[in-house]
């Protein structure tokens, strides 16, 4: 990190600071910092809606540079109305085939946003019982491939890549039944959905301000029965990650943690790995490294070097302690894991050895 | 053809969604994928089609010259938002630069803008091209590796 990319993670967490809150704290920038370079990684991290709703007062407003984040903001209401209207429609068929999946992320943080243009969502993120996986993939074989596309439905044994330690009857049990205009669905218990929001933003290195965003607005939302033991019983190692990005969420964006949450350290290398993530992103396709002839030496040196794991994601799949201690070994026994099991899979793929494991929705409907 | 001659412009019948957002009017075109944020006399004139009425009387209705609605309609149309076919709409008879116009202070022009931004601002995490997921040329891999012996992520 130079300190150019400090100034901008500092930037992007003094203005996300509070920011879904009715009356945020007035935003005070450093002197030289990139408005340009600034605007843009908050649009990419997801978190242009909420970047404009802080200077839109503001006689920032007018400056060129930032124009991206009214483009934002009046994108992501749009695309909002979209997808409200479409998630009607989506559920309706999964109601008719006698289906009532649970709502997570996307959609069931979206709304506690005070403006929907403020958190943008790709996908409908859904869960379905895994006796149920066969009907919800005939649903999404009946409508329109656009709707298709935007739907995304896990079972409890794809989603363990984020909640290893729910199983289906837990997560189902606990979850809760509502309804949108005539349609039904159910949503995650708070304690599931804040544990699942948590874990899948550490799962991907936690590189965009929305998700801590995220953790923060849910924080503030929990319910007066809240159950704290709850939220972390399950797997020790990672209940320590939910509570360290808690404790984040506190630090950087002033999050208000209730009294009952078990206080954790911010480890140095966790605000790092973020602050770096929120700076230079994420790329998630990088190139095949099965064509090295077409990639050249730049090329493959580049595939490789993307592929380098980031400490959080690092730390959660090797189950390291969070604790404040360099993360370059964590690192490189991931990368190690990471070739080994790459080499593994291929010979696998290519022995046809290995049956496919996929999840039920998106790219999968034969 | 004269902007007065009675031509009844008509709103695409369905895919678009449309989102009201500090006094602009903002619509989706679902068919090309397209955003468009209206200003507020641009809102005006999109809120006076109603399929009754013609151009005189959307000028009257939006408060605006008949050769500024007459511009307008066609850029709605180039924008894919009309249904009306476009050699029935009326010439554009405005010959302004919008930008000049706008600079010198006469803001009460309908003005249409494109919205793009970023894909990345709504596509999260990897969610497709997982291990094990389909994919070829045109769908690529979370993991960067394809199998493309067998068409599925490695």
């Amino acid at each position: 990190m130079t300190s150019a990319d400090w100034l901008i993670a500092g930037a992007i967490a003094e203005t996300l600071r509070r920011s879904w809150a009715p009356r945020p704290p007035a935003v005070e920038f450093p002197a030289g910092l990139p408005l340009a370079v600034w605007s843009e990684r908050l649009v990419a991290g997801g978190a242009g809606g909420l970047g404009w709703l802080r200077i839109r007062d503001t006689e920032l407003a007018s400056r060129p540079e930032v124009e991206l984040l009214r483009t934002a903001f009046r994108h992501h209401a749009l695309t909002a109305a979209r997808q409200e209207r479409d998630l009607v429609h989506l559920l309706r068929h999964f109601n008719e085939a006698g289906l009532e999946p649970i709502l997570f992320k996307g959609w069931s943080l979206a709304r506690l946003y005070p403006h929907r243009a403020l958190r943008p969502f790709g996908d409908f993120d859904l869960l379905v019982r895994e006796e149920e996986a066969g009907r919800a993939r005939e649903v999404l074989r009946r409508i329109s491939p656009d709707l298709q596309a935007r739907a995304d439905v896990d079972t409890a044994r794809t989603l363990a890549r984020y909640l290893p330690d729910r199983t289906e009857g837990e997560l189902f049990g606990r979850s809760r039944p509502e309804a949108l205009a005539v349609v039904r669905f159910r949503t995650l218990a708070p304690e599931d959905h804040l544990r699942l929001v948590v874990l899948h933003q550490l799962h991907h290195g936690g590189w965009r301000p929305l998700w801590l965003c995220d953790v923060a607005v849910l924080l503030e939302s929990l319910p007066a029965d809240f159950d704290w033991e709850g939220c972390l019983a399950g797997d020790h190692h990672l209940s320590e990650g939910v509570l360290a990005a808690l404790a984040l969420a506190e630090e950087l964006l002033g999050a208000r943690l209730p009294p009952a949450v078990p206080r954790a350290e911010v480890p140095e290398w966790l605000r790092a790995a973020v602050f770096r993530g929120w700076v230079h992103g994420y790329e998630s396709m990088p190139p095949s490294l099965y064509d090295l002839r077409k990639l050249g030496v730049a090329g493959t040196l580049r595939a490789l070097r993307v592929r380098w794991p980031d400490p959080v994601s690092a730390t959660v799949h090797l189950r390291a302690p969070f604790g404040n201690f360099p993360r370059l070994p964590v690192q490189t026994a991931e990368c190690l894991r990471r070739g080994f099991d790459f080499i593994r899979r291929d010979i696998r793929w290519r022995t046809g050895l290995d049956a496919q494991v996929a999840t039920v929705g998106k790219g999968v409907v034969p | 053809m004269s902007p007065s001659s009675g031509l009844v412009p008509r709103r695409r019948a369905s895919g678009l969604v449309s989102e009201e957002l500090d006094g602009e009017t903002l619509l989706y075109v679902e068919a090309s994928h397209k955003a468009f944020c209206l200003n507020a006399p641009a809102a005006r004139v999109w809120k006076s089609i109603d399929g009754a009425r013609d151009v005189e009387t959307i000028a009257r209705s939006a408060e605006l010259e008949p050769a500024l609605v007459a511009t307008t309609l066609r850029e709605m149309y180039d924008a894919g938002l009309l249904e009306t076919p476009a050699d029935a709409l009326p010439a554009s008879e405005v010959n302004l630069s919008r930008r000049r116009m706008i600079r010198a202070g006469l803001v009460a022009i309908p003005i249409i803008l494109a919205i793009t931004v970023p894909r990345a601002a709504e596509a999260a995490s990897c969610v497709t091209g997982l291990p094990g997921t389909p994919c070829d040329p045109a769908h690529r891999c979370c993991t960067g590796v394809c199998n493309e012996n067998i068409g599925t992520c490695g």
